[in-house]
């Protein structure tokens, strides 16, 4: 036997049943040799002891099933958000705590920029922590008054832009558009409301999107996952299926330093094919893989819309407290009865769909599909998933068991809009009862949980967090007896992702044949106070038996 | 910027209504530069042998039309269209079967586009049953409110309870909205395209067999004061589906430009100065006005 390298630790967490924990696990090439003491181990023969992580706990790599190669992409732009946040190279931006903070930071970025025409963009802007008034584009004339700038706020549904950017766009107060907000002069006063008001920022949008995309956005992404202790992320919808569009991850994944798979999920909300032609493609994709890093095999589908913005798809008795002029239902993404055509033609290729359905009404229709399309062509194992799965009824879980569905559950919308769920958009019951980790388990439906990054930050210890704890952001306990234990979440956050996937061949637990994709952590998930959980420290992972190191970019 | 701003008609209605249709027929008749957008190719059935070549999320027609796909967002497609080479001169958007098209039409008063037209199609046969839908049936009322003219789609199926039972609906959730009725579709074009006054009215010898005439008035008289062309144009009832005019007034020549509830009177210095003569042109459901009414609300007011 060549040579290979014995890493013992604090403990080893295998998330494989029949050998849960041990103390050292040995690695040869990029796959595991084995787990075990140091002793068994050592009978493989030549080797090294690396003791690296002799103080750390390894686990398996974690496995985030929904998120968002765009997470990488924000960092091409400035930070202006009011909370401390780290890039993916590891450098903490400090909030900018008042105007004149915001001001400050986009005025070193544009000084230091050479085109004078260049668009200054920036995100992450939340005024409603800004003290006094509000921040409109009068304030980034300070900046510069011939310079464009536009600054996306932390919610993606508002924008402020300075007066050079109004007058470059031609945004005036006779513009029809609803959402262009008019200052006390009654001109506009550069805050642009929703997407089609956002949208007469034409130029910096372009800046924008292209930024999101760009190969360095993909290493970011790569950089946040190994981070935060993922050797294996998703990009679940956004990757048009073209050469132009393939070609980039093909070329990233190809590089031995990129530290982390990625699974790239088809969707013909973002390819311009018919859904028979993308299959075609991605069961091609799938078959003739270009490297270990990169994979294909699955399709998202989009049904509804999201819960805090009133537009999933819900049942009677419909949203509790909605704005006024608020729709009494929210809305289609796609027509309910395009459901099944859609979904046949890729059940038919043999690939598994995830389908995005916040809304419990959503999920009836893609459970209902699933079900018509299983009677006409029986195929067993499909694991056709429901992500997101927020308002998940125990009857739809039930249907769900029987057919063979696994449910990816937004466990993070838990923290973040817990509060606003109880108040507004269901009321308490109903909000007791999301993201419903313990029915989906009672009732015998395979699961993992996700932080759809960026729309909350990438990282499981805290999606774990949350599913343990349910606390909301006011501290409180939404729905106790939704909590799940610490075995359970590390289950979904690892092998339970992976089964998802159909990676659990390869990923998703420590033991001997499987790639050696582990997460190191600072402390032990089972011996932390849950309340921890989101706390504990991350060294950085092992990717194919290759170290990277948090915060360490190549 | 570059020429004239891009004209947008926005094609509405729930799957199964004849949105395709409609817009088949819209390529087939106008001699404009067409774009057409729609909301992804998985559901884009225009007719096979019309197109000519694809590549990457557009498709050419041999008619020099281009056929984008959403997939970038609205946004990004309506930046990418306005760089096209050569531009072209109308953009129809194929609405998503479940899309409101008031949303679509919000993004399209931007630098190098103009709203045009906002046409809903109902399919006649199964519109009662999809408004009632606890489903879709919000989704098609918001539809049809949207809408700066709905087509009554298959009226070939339709009997006298079911015409009756479509007229009421569309009576409580459009009220303002001018309704024509429609065997596969088929329109008199006319209505979807721009108006070209000093021209004649658009002939109606093109027609399809089934297709529903509208009717044309047109004016052409001396100078007008501005004032006089505020109030007809406020004046125009919600059935004149189109109207333009060049209007000569004391200060110069006017543009006016009405479709559905939008109208505009913008300068145009590019005329000739004399003669000083105004012309307008209107479409409309057959009997909305007068060729007297036009006279009336044109010379009779000052």
């Amino acid at each position: 036997m060549s040579e290979f390298t014995i890493y013992p630790a604090r403990r080893v967490i295998t998330m494989n049943p029949g050998l849960p924990s041990a103390e050292a696990v040995a690695v040869q090439g990029d796959r595991i040799l084995g787990v075990g003491d140091l002793a068994e181990l050592q009978t493989w023969g030549d080797h090294t002891v690396d003791e690296s992580f002799r103080d750390h706990v390894i686990t398996p790599g974690f496995i985030e099933a929904h998120s968002h190669s765009m997470t990488g992409g924000m960092w091409t732009f400035t930070y202006v958000g009011f909370f401390d946040r780290r890039d993916p190279e590891g450098t903490i931006w400090a909030g900018c705590k008042s105007i004149d903070e915001v001001v400050a930071r986009l005025s070193e970025v544009e000084a230091a920029m050479t085109d004078p025409t260049e668009s200054l963009v920036a995100w992450g802007l939340d005024p409603i922590y800004l003290t006094g008034e509000r921040l409109v584009g009068h304030h980034l004339d300070a900046v510069s008054e011939t310079r464009p700038i536009f600054i996306q706020h932390a919610s993606g549904h508002l924008a402020t832009v300075n007066t050079a950017l109004l007058a470059q766009e031609e945004i005036t107060e006779s513009n029809p558009t609803p959402g262009i907000q008019l200052g006390s002069d009654g001109r506009p006063n550069g805050e642009l409301q929703e997407p089609a008001a956002m949208s007469l920022a034409i130029t910096a949008q372009q800046k924008f999107r292209s930024g999101l995309t760009t190969e360095s956005a993909k290493w970011n992404f790569a950089f946040a996952a190994r981070n935060t202790g993922h050797t294996l992320v998703t990009d679940l919808g956004g990757t048009p299926f073209t050469d132009k569009g393939l070609d980039a991850w093909k070329s990233v994944t190809s590089s031995p330093s990129f530290p982390a798979r990625i699974m790239v999920a088809g969707s013909t909300f973002s390819t311009p094919m018919n859904p028979d032609e993308l299959a075609q493609k991605v069961v091609e994709l799938r078959d003739n893989p270009v490297n270990d890093k990169l994979k294909f095999g699955i399709i998202k589908l989009l049904i509804d819309g999201s819960i805090q913005g009133f537009t999933a798809r819900i049942s009677w008795p419909y949203y509790h407290n909605p704005p006024k002029g608020n729709a009494e239902n929210g809305i289609w993404v796609m027509p309910p009865e395009q459901v099944v055509d859609t979904l046949e033609a890729h059940h038919r290729a043999g690939l598994t769909v995830h389908c995005h359905c916040n809304g419990d009404q959503a999920a009836e229709v893609f459970i209902s599909a699933v079900e018509e399309v299983l009677e006409r062509h029986p195929r067993w194992d499909h694991r056709h998933t429901v992500q997101h799965c927020q308002l998940t009824t125990p009857a739809q879980y039930a249907r769900m068991a029987a057919l063979g569905m696994h449910a990816n559950i937004f466990s993070n919308h838990i923290f973040y809009w817990g509060d606003e769920h109880a108040a507004f958009t269901v009321g308490p019951e109903r909000a007791a009862r999301m993201d419903a980790c313990a029915t989906a388990d009672r009732l015998g439906v395979p699961f993992s949980f996700h932080s759809d990054s960026p729309i909350t930050p990438l990282g499981h210890l805290h999606v774990m967090w949350c599913a343990v704890n349910r606390h909301t952001k006011s501290g409180e306990v939404l729905g106790p007896d939704e909590r799940i234990s610490v075995e359970r979440a590390m289950e979904a956050a690892t092998i339970g992702a992976a089964r998802q996937l159909k990676l659990d061949h390869e990923v998703g637990s420590i033991q001997s044949g499987k790639y050696a994709d582990f997460a190191i952590l600072d402390a032990d998930p089972y011996e932390v106070d849950p309340m921890d959980l989101k706390n504990i420290g991350v060294w950085g992972t092992l990717v194919g038996g290759e170290k990277f190191q948090a915060g360490v970019n190549s | 910027m570059s020429g004239d701003r891009i004209a947008v008609t926005v094609i509405g209605g729930y799957l199964g209504a004849g949105k395709t249709t409609l817009l088949n027929h819209l390529l087939a008749t106008t001699d404009e530069r067409v774009a057409i957008l729609v909301n992804d190719f998985g559901e884009l059935n225009i007719d096979a042998s019309l197109i000519d070549a694809a590549e990457g999320n557009t498709v050419s027609l041999p008619n020099g039309c281009i056929c984008c796909s959403l997939v970038d967002g609205l946004g990004a497609a309506l930046s990418d269209i306005d760089q096209l080479e050569p531009r072209p001169q109308r953009l129809a958007i194929e609405a998503s079967g479940v899309a409101d098209p008031a949303g679509i039409a919000a993004f399209t008063h931007r630098r190098g586009y103009r709203l045009d037209l906002v046409v809903v199609m109902v399919d006649g046969f199964q519109f009662a049953a999809n408004v009632a839908d606890d489903y879709v049936g919000e989704t098609v009322r918001g539809q049809v409110a949207a809408a700066d003219l709905i087509v009554i789609n298959k009226t070939d199926l339709m009997d006298d309870a079911a015409t009756a039972e479509v007229d009421a609906l569309l009576d409580q959730l459009a009220p303002d909205a001018p309704t024509v009725r429609a065997v596969n579709a088929v329109i008199d074009p006319a209505v979807l395209l721009d108006l070209t006054p000093r021209l004649k009215a658009p002939a109606m010898d093109h027609l399809h067999d089934h297709a529903i005439p509208f009717e044309t008035w047109s004016y052409e008289g001396a100078e007008i004061d501005l004032g006089t062309v505020r109030a007809m144009a406020e004046a125009l009832p919600a059935a004149v589906v189109r109207a333009k005019g060049i209007i000569a007034t004391p200060d110069g020549f006017r543009v006016f430009q009405r479709v559905g509830p939008r109208w505009t009177l913008t300068e145009h210095d590019t005329l000739e100065p004399v003669p000083k003569v105004s012309s307008l042109v209107a479409i409309g459901l057959p009997g909305a006005i007068t060729q007297r009414w036009l006279e009336d609300h044109l010379e009779n007011s000052h």
